[in-house]
């Protein structure tokens, strides 16, 4: 290294206002994963230039709803990294819904070398994700976004099966739906099963059979103890508590004895979701 | 709202709360596994307790049977591409038009 280069290094230094110094070809990648309609995310940043003056930008970023990674580049000039945020600046994502994670890259396009995380984090309504110096969140952290989900409508005599989507991890708290028999004399049972696809992780039935011509509504739920039935045909069974279910997971009905002409209502999930780490 | 050509589900592709809704069509069930049965479209085994062929409700609890046509609308994967892929299109869906409102406001 020769003495100009050591110098003008060793006299940054003495001067650096913060230690994110940024090249002229060095510029801030910001990646979200999100879930939410009509989410919108706004950029600011302040860095102190050469010449002694503090440049301030403001970008926006429009994320994916599909939980797949939207990245963009903010242009930084040559300089001292002060700080910044990103937050929304429409929608009102919960936390576990919109996970943002500010790089700097070397290059000016998303493909560009990432050479270092800035900060990584949940953004909601009241809660900015701030830079450089953040803790570096993980996207499973937190109480995760509290979602209520209409499940399809099977056709007649068919299951009802959710997979959990790419991108997602979910806890289920709650499952219901509605089952009517048809005049076809069986005793029906009725299960909910978890699994990986795959594999049978959780599999629970009631102890009594619904006959012919009734309708009950099955509900599993956390914190449930047993079956009971109520004087309403209200069916309440047990999950397993503090689960979770990552993508491609299912939660899917069973029915022994079920006709052709049976008919499960659509159902709807109480979950927790946060988007997956994986 | 939209019907699955594959399993005739119905579903609204947008939650009430703005998140997408992904359909799948879900395994065979008894009765549609017996219809198969019925229609020569598949044998089931034999049953190692009975020593003849398993019966559909048997079936369906000793392994998953799934559609050749099955729809799975969730993404191969979280990358940039993958947005607005599907894993599976399976026989395409029908438009049945706008969902009914889940709450109406009566006049006065």
């Amino acid at each position: 290294m020769d003495g100009t280069a050591a110098d003008l290094i060793a006299s940054r230094a003495q001067l650096a206002p913060s230690p994110w110094y940024l090249r002229l070809d060095d510029n801030l990648r910001i990646t979200s994963y999100n879930s939410l309609a009509a989410v919108k995310l706004t950029i600011r940043s302040r860095v102190l230039t050469l010449n002694g003056d503090v440049d301030v930008s403001s970008d926006g970023q429009t994320p994916n709803t599909d939980r797949t990674a939207k990245t963009s580049v903010v242009a930084t000039p040559e300089g001292w990294l002060l700080g910044g945020q990103v937050f929304v600046s429409a929608a009102a994502p919960q936390i576990g819904q919109t996970f943002v994670v500010v790089e700097v890259v070397r290059g000016a396009t998303a493909v560009g070398m990432a050479t270092q995380v800035l900060a990584a984090g949940y953004v909601t309504a009241k809660q900015p994700l701030r830079f450089p110096d953040a803790q570096i969140g993980s996207s499973l952290d937190g109480a995760g976004a509290l979602r209520a989900i209409l499940t399809s409508t099977p056709g007649g005599g068919a299951e009802i099966s959710d997979t959990v989507p790419t991108g997602a991890r979910w806890e289920l708290i709650s499952w219901c739906a509605q089952f009517v028999t048809s005049v076809t004399v069986a005793n029906r049972q009725a299960q909910l099963i978890l699994d990986d696809g795959t594999n049978i992780l959780y599999r629970l039935s009631a102890t009594a059979a619904q006959t012919a011509s009734t309708t009950f509504r099955r509900q599993w739920h956390q914190g449930a103890s047993s079956f009971i039935v109520d004087a309403s045909n209200n069916a309440v069974l047990p999950l397993p508590v503090n689960n979770r279910l990552g993508p491609g997971f299912r939660i899917r009905t069973l029915t022994g004895g079920i006709d052709a002409s049976d008919q499960w209502s659509a159902g709807v999930m109480l979950v927790r979701e946060w988007i997956a780490g994986d | 709202m939209l019907r699955c050509k594959s399993c005739l589900a119905t579903y609204d592709p947008l939650q009430a709360d703005g998140t997408t809704y992904f359909h799948a069509c879900p395994p065979l069930s008894a009765a549609e596994l017996a219809a198969k049965v019925v229609a020569g479209k598949i044998v089931l085994p034999i049953d190692p307790d009975t020593l003849v062929a398993e019966t559909a409700e048997k079936a369906v609890q000793r392994r998953v049977y799934e559609r050749a046509n099955k729809r799975d609308e969730n993404l191969p994967g979280t990358k940039p591409g993958d947005a607005g892929q599907l894993k599976a299109a399976g026989d395409g869906t029908t438009d049945l038009g706008p969902k009914p409102p889940s709450v109406v406001i009566v006049p006065k």
